[in-house]
C-alpha cells in the first residue's frame, strides 16, 4: 500500500475524492506500523473538520438473512435519488477462520444504491475479528462522514449476541428481525432489549403480516417495561423493504425512523449514553491494541514457536502449555 | 496447447457496423407507428401484472407487431421494464468447500501424491498471502467482474470461492457490468486485482476498456487479469492491453493462485 501525506488524504477527503476516502479507507485497515501511525494521524487532524459535519453514523444489525443489506439498499435508494442526500455504507462480511479470506457479496444486493452518483459503498471483511464488525469501522466511518455524507451506514455480519461493539460506535442503532423471531430468539431478546434504539420487523409482507405484527407487539411491550424508566423507548416498526418499494412508500417509512431518532437524539438517556460510548469504544480499543501490539512483536513469534515445539513433544496440554508460556514472558519484561 | 483453428471476430467493426444499420433504421422507420407499438406493450404489461390475461394482453403478438413496425428488440423490452422492472441476478456462493477437498486426505493410494502435492501448494500459497499482508498490510483483494453481455458466472463463482479459501479477500461484481461499473466498484473498494470473467468472447474489447476506466479513476496499479475461454491467440493482444495474467480452460487454481501471488509480491518489492 502505497502511504501519504496526512495533508494529501485530508484534501482529497474533503473534495469527497473517492480515489482519497478509499485510500483512507485501506489505511485505517491497514496492519504495519507506520500505517497505524499515519491512520491515527489523520484521525487526530479530521476532527476539526468533523465539528462542522451534520452526517450521522447509522448501525444496522440483525440476525443472518434477515435483510440488512437490502434495508440499506432501499432505503438509501430513497435518500439519494429522492432526497439527494449522500449516502455511504460500510458493509462488513464475515471471513474464513481457517484461511482468513472471505467472499464479499453484500455489495451485490445493494445494486440500486450502488449505482447512485451520491454513494459509497465499501465492504470490509471482519479478517478475524469478534463482535461482529471490524473494530477500526468507526474510524472508517468517521473518514465517511468527514468526506461529506449525511448519512453513513454500518452494516454488521448478523450474529446477534456479540454484536454491540457496534452499538457503541454509532449514532443511532437499527435492529432488525424477521417476521417469525419473537420466540426463536428468546436467548438475545435481553440484549436487544438493551441497546436497540429501533426496532424493524423485517420482510413483514402481506404474507407474514400476521405474525410479523404479534412479534412487534411483543417487543414492544416489553420495551414499555424494561425501559419505563428512561425518557427514550425504542419503537418498533413493520416493514417490509420490497413491498415499500414498489408502492413508493420509502419516503413514510423514513418519516417514521427520522422521528424516532429525533426523539432519542433529543432525550436525556442519549446525553447520558454519550460518555459511556467514549468509555466502551475506549476500552475496546485498549484491549484490541494490546493484543495486536503483542501478537505482532518478534517476542510473541518466538514464545509461539517455542510452545509450539513443546506441543509436539506431546508431555503437556495446550492449555498448560500456553498458560506458562505468557505467564514466562510476562515476568521476564516485568510486565506482572 | 496445440493451436485450434478459432474464427476471430472483430467486435470494434462489429459494433460499428451494428450501430450504423441501427441509426440508418431509426432514420427509415415511421417512428410514430413504432412508438404506438411500444406503448401497447406497455399497457399490456400492466394489465399482465394485474393478472388480466386477455387475448389483446398477449405480449409476444404484440412484440411481433412492434417488430413489424420496426421496432428494437432493445426497444421492446425496455418498453417492458417500464413494468416488471429489471431482473437481478441474486449473487450466492459458499466458501470451504475448495479448502475441505484439498485437504481431504483419503486412503486411495492413487490419490495420495496428488494429495501431498495440493497439501504443499496450500502451505506456500498461505506463506505467501501472509508475506504479502506483511508487506502490503492489507489481505489481497481481488474483484471478479463480469462485463457486457456474458451471464456465465458458474467460473466467476468457483474462482471467488476458491480464493476466498486460499486466503484472498473477494469482491463479486454484478453481471452486465459496464468498465465504468467496474472502475468504480474497484475504487471505492480499493482492490489490488480485477479479475475479469469472459465466457462469451467478449475479451478483447472488455479487457483495453478495463484499463482505460482504471486509469480514469486513477487506479492504474490495480492488476488486469482475465480468465474464462481465451483462446492462446488472444493472449498477445490481451497482454498488450493491460491483462497481466491470463487464464485459460483448464488452468489448476491453486496455480493460478501462486502465479497472481507472486506478481503481487514482485511489484510491492519494485
Amino acid at each position: 500500500m502505497k502511504l501519504y501525506s496526512v495533508k494529501d488524504y485530508l484534501t482529497g477527503i474533503k473534495r469527497n475524492d473517492k480515489i482519497w476516502i478509499s485510500r483512507a479507507l485501506s489505511l485505517i485497515e491497514g496492519r504495519r506500523i507506520e500505517q497505524r501511525d499515519l491512520s491515527c494521524q489523520l484521525i487526530s487532524s479530521l476532527e476539526k473538520s468533523l465539528e462542522k459535519k451534520s452526517g450521522k453514523i447509522i448501525g444496522v444489525s440483525g440476525t443472518p438473512g434477515v435483510g440488512k443489506s437490502t434495508f440499506i439498499d432501499g432505503l438509501g435508494y430513497h435518500l439519494t435519488e429522492d432526497l439527494k442526500l449522500r449516502v455511504a455504507v460500510l458493509a462488513v462480511d464475515p471471513s474464513s477462520i481457517r484461511s482468513g479470506g472471505s467472499v464479499l457479496g453484500d455489495k451485490t444486493r445493494m445494486q440500486m444504491l450502488a449505482s447512485s452518483d451520491l454513494s459509497f459503498i465499501r465492504p470490509v471483511a471482519l479478517s478475524g475479528f469478534t463482535g461482529g464488525v471490524h473494530p477500526r469501522v468507526r474510524e472508517m466511518s468517521l473518514v465517511l462522514k468527514a468526506a461529506g455524507y449525511d448519512y453513513v451506514f454500518i452494516e454488521s455480519v448478523g450474529v446477534g449476541q456479540a454484536e454491540f461493539d457496534l452499538y457503541w460506535m454509532v449514532d443511532f442503532f437499527l435492529l432488525l428481525i424477521g417476521p417469525n423471531e419473537g420466540d426463536a430468539i428468546q436467548g438475545i431478546k435481553r440484549g436487544i432489549l438493551e441497546f436497540a434504539h429501533h426496532i424493524i420487523v423485517h420482510k413483514a409482507d402481506e404474507i407474514s403480516k400476521g405474525e410479523a405484527s404479534i412479534t412487534a407487539s411483543q417487543y414492544q411491550s416489553s420495551l414499555q417495561i424494561l425501559r419505563s424508566g428512561d425518557d427514550f423507548i425504542p419503537k418498533v416498526q413493520l416493514l417490509s423493504t420490497l413491498d415499500a418499494l414498489k408502492k413508493k412508500k420509502m419516503g413514510e417509512v423514513w418519516a417514521i425512523l427520522q422521528d424516532c431518532m429525533k426523539d432519542y437524539w433529543k432525550s436525556s438517556f442519549f446525553q447520558s449514553s454519550l460518555s459511556e460510548s467514549l468509555k466502551q469504544q475506549l476500552e475496546s480499543k485498549l484491549k484490541l491494541d494490546t493484543i495486536e501490539m503483542i501478537m505482532e512483536s518478534s517476542v510473541f513469534e518466538k514464545m509461539r514457536e517455542k510452545a509450539l515445539k513443546e506441543l509436539s513433544f506431546g508431555k503437556k496440554l495446550p492449555g498448560s502449555i500456553s498458560y506458562e508460556s505468557v505467564k514466562k514472558l510476562f515476568q521476564e519484561k516485568n510486565l506482572g | 496447447m496445440e493451436d485450434i483453428p478459432i474464427l476471430k471476430v472483430n467486435n470494434a467493426e462489429v459494433i460499428k457496423k451494428q450501430k450504423e444499420k441501427l441509426d440508418k433504421l431509426k432514420k427509415e422507420r415511421d417512428e410514430k407507428k413504432v412508438q404506438a407499438a411500444l406503448d401497447r406493450i406497455t399497457k399490456a404489461a400492466e394489465k399482465v401484472r394485474e393478472g388480466v390475461y386477455e387475448k389483446d394482453y398477449n405480449l409476444l403478438a404484440l412484440c411481433v407487431h412492434a417488430a413489424e413496425s420496426l421496432a428494437t428488440v432493445g426497444e421492446m423490452s425496455l418498453a417492458m421494464e417500464k413494468v416488471f422492472g429489471r431482473y437481478k441476478a441474486e449473487v450466492q456462493t459458499i466458501s470451504g468447500v475448495y479448502l475441505r477437498e484439498y485437504r481431504d486426505v483419503g486412503d486411495e493410494k492413487e490419490m495420495e501424491t496428488f494429495r501431498k502435492e495440493n497439501q504443499k501448494k496450500l502451505a506456500l500459497i498461505k506463506e505467501k498471502v501472509d508475506l504479502f499482508i506483511k508487506e502490503d498490510g492489507r489481505r489481497p483483494r481481488l474483484l471478479l467482474a463480469k462485463m457486457g453481455q456474458d451471464g456465465h458466472d458458474r467460473g466467476q463463482k468457483v474462482v471467488a470461492s476458491s480464493f476466498a479459501d486460499l486466503g484472498f479477500d473477494v469482491d463479486i461484481g454484478p453481471l452486465f457490468q459496464s468498465a465504468e461499473d467496474v472502475a468504480r466498484m474497484a475504487l471505492e473498494n480499493h482492490v489490488h486485482v480485477v479479475g475479469l470473467s469472459s465466457l462469451a468472447a467478449g475479451h478483447l474489447t472488455f479487457t483495453p476498456s478495463l484499463r482505460d476506466a482504471l486509469k480514469k479513476v486513477d487506479l492504474e496499479e490495480v492488476l488486469i487479469i482475465v480468465g474464462g475461454v481465451v483462446p492462446p491467440q488472444d493472449y498477445p493482444e490481451l497482454k498488450a492491453n493491460g491483462a497481466s495474467l491470463i487464464f485459460g480452460p483448464g488452468t489448476v487454481l491453486t496455480d493460478a493462485a501462486i502465479e497472481l501471488l507472486d506478481l503481487l509480491l514482485k511489484r510491492i518489492k519494485k
